[in-house]
């Protein structure tokens, strides 16, 4: 059902060794909102994402929950612990109804030996580094609309069934970005009215390029 | 005979950028996409906070699959630290969400030096020898090189004049370790001279082998030999009277074989 090319792990690993991989887990389902990984447990699996988008979510030291980035098909999950054999680095929860498949630490690196696959590992957890400062760090010296537009830009391109609805509440957006909700809900307005999202209570894109636009890409 | 004096132009900084296999993307998109760069180079400098440095460039203009834009030199030390790595994440982020027809990689090489700024009618826009340098440097082989070795994800590969990275990385503007640069010679057309690697975020055979491949008999047997022996990026000398010198950190005498290593 997806149109789109694969991207992530699956992109730079080849079709064929993806679906050995996939071979070697155990399918699951996640409602919207579930926890696939939580912060601190011991990293025993490692999950290959097949559908849906999930939230990567560090601690903060208050207790909060800050947005690092979001993941879609393709993606790994939980690959940092279980090659370190340590504690999971970051919280990941559903956005849409998910599946994924669950591979063990041991067959995982089966896999690895078996298709030569170590070293694009390396290069994808190298390249995930990239994105492993929290949201609004990344964004911090974008305006706030800009940073508003771009999250919203990324969420969408991650849909694998083309959906535009984002599924974030206004809270959501404003915490993942360090913008206070009143900030959040002006610029959600503007981008209403400039024609970007559809009106509404729900954040839904209409105009992409609009959105794009905005977005400064 | 002697000529008389002329004013030595003003010294800038200058950062050309070039989008690999250009000329490889479909022909309809390519309007398109030179008129996206300067919007690229924008948003890196906006990423990492230097937004009033691009408003503030002394000329910018379209190189075709590239761009060349001209800057106070003061700012030299930011084109390399954190712009390189802000233009890295720019162009990750553009891929990410499928801003362009394709996913662009680049190449940018930075130099300084005197430039004439563009007269009022705007032509000979930023003349002079370091625009040269600066062109021929993301012509050599050696960067060229870094994104063919390189994984997808590996974005930005940048080659450094000696004398910007001697006057802002080894003096300590840009608040990084010299370490983080390869010495490299290059030589393209006429042009020779020293100059400095630096990929903000290396993946494939660049983790494995370095910035610079080793010369096939010293492989350790993973990689291909054939893809690693490049003549411009080793070196060996015969029979050599007096000193040779070779990218400030080898100094041989007599009939010494030697060879220029990427990092580690």
């Amino acid at each position: 059902m997806t149109s789109r090319p694969p991207r992530g792990f699956r992109a730079l690993l080849g079709e064929a060794k993806w679906q050995a991989l996939l071979e070697r887990g155990v399918p699951r389902a996640h409602q919207p909102g579930a926890w696939l990984l939580r912060q601190g447990e011991p990293g025993t699996t490692v999950m290959a994402l097949v559908s849906g988008r999930v939230k990567v979510l560090g601690a903060e030291p208050d207790g909060g929950q800050l947005l690092i980035t979001v993941r879609g098909p393709g993606d790994l999950l939980g690959e940092i612990a279980v090659r370190s054999a340590r504690p999971r680095t970051a919280t990941v929860r559903a956005i849409d109804r998910c599946t994924t498949r669950v591979v063990t630490a041991a067959a995982f690196d089966a896999f690895l030996d078996e298709h030569h696959a170590h070293g694009t590992l390396t290069d994808y957890v190298v390249s995930k580094l990239s994105q492993a400062v929290p949201y609004q760090v990344q964004l911090v010296h974008f305006a706030p609309e800009r940073r508003i537009a771009r999250l919203l830009l990324e969420i969408v391109s991650l849909a694998d069934d083309g959906s535009t609805h984002v599924p974030f509440s206004q809270r959501e957006v404003a915490d993942a970005l360090g913008l206070a909700r009143s900030t959040v809900a002006l610029h959600l307005q503007r981008l209403k009215e400039a024609g970007a999202l559809r009106p509404g209570p729900r954040l839904v894109v209409d105009d992409p390029d609009v959105l794009k636009r905005h977005a400064g890409v | 005979m002697e000529q008389e004096w002329v004013e030595l132009p003003p010294y800038r900084a200058l950062l050309v950028v070039d989008v690999k296999d250009f000329s490889g993307l479909p022909g309809r998109h390519h309007a398109e996409l030179t008129d996206a760069i300067p919007g690229i180079l924008r948003g890196a400098f906006e990423r990492c906070g230097g937004l009033e440095v691009w408003r503030d460039r002394r000329f910018g203009e379209s190189t075709g699959d590239g761009h060349a834009v001209g800057f106070s030199s003061a700012v030299l030390p930011l084109l390399l630290n954190p712009f390189l790595q802000s233009l890295q994440d720019e162009l990750d982020y553009r891929a990410r969400v499928g801003a362009h027809p394709a996913e662009l990689r680049m190449r940018a090489s930075v130099t300084v030096g005197p430039i004439t700024d563009p007269n009022r009618d705007g032509v000979s826009t930023g003349s002079g020898g370091t625009r040269v340098e600066t062109h021929r440097l993301l012509d050599a082989e050696a960067v060229r090189d870094l994104l063919t070795r390189s994984g997808p994800d590996t974005r930005v590969a940048a080659i450094v004049s000696a004398r910007a990275y001697e006057d802002a990385v080894v003096s300590g503007y840009t608040g990084q370790s010299p370490e983080l640069y390869v010495a490299v010679p290059v030589r393209v057309k006429a042009f020779e001279s020293t100059a400095y690697l630096r990929v903000p975020w290396p993946t494939g055979d660049l983790l494995r082998d370095g910035f610079v491949p080793r010369p096939a008999a010293e492989e350790s047997g993973t990689t291909p030999p054939e893809a690693d022996d490049r003549p411009s990026t080793w070196n060996s000398v015969g029979t050599v009277h007096g000193d040779v010198h070779q990218s400030r950190d080898h100094v041989h005498h007599g009939g010494t074989t030697f060879h220029v290593r990427g990092q580690r």
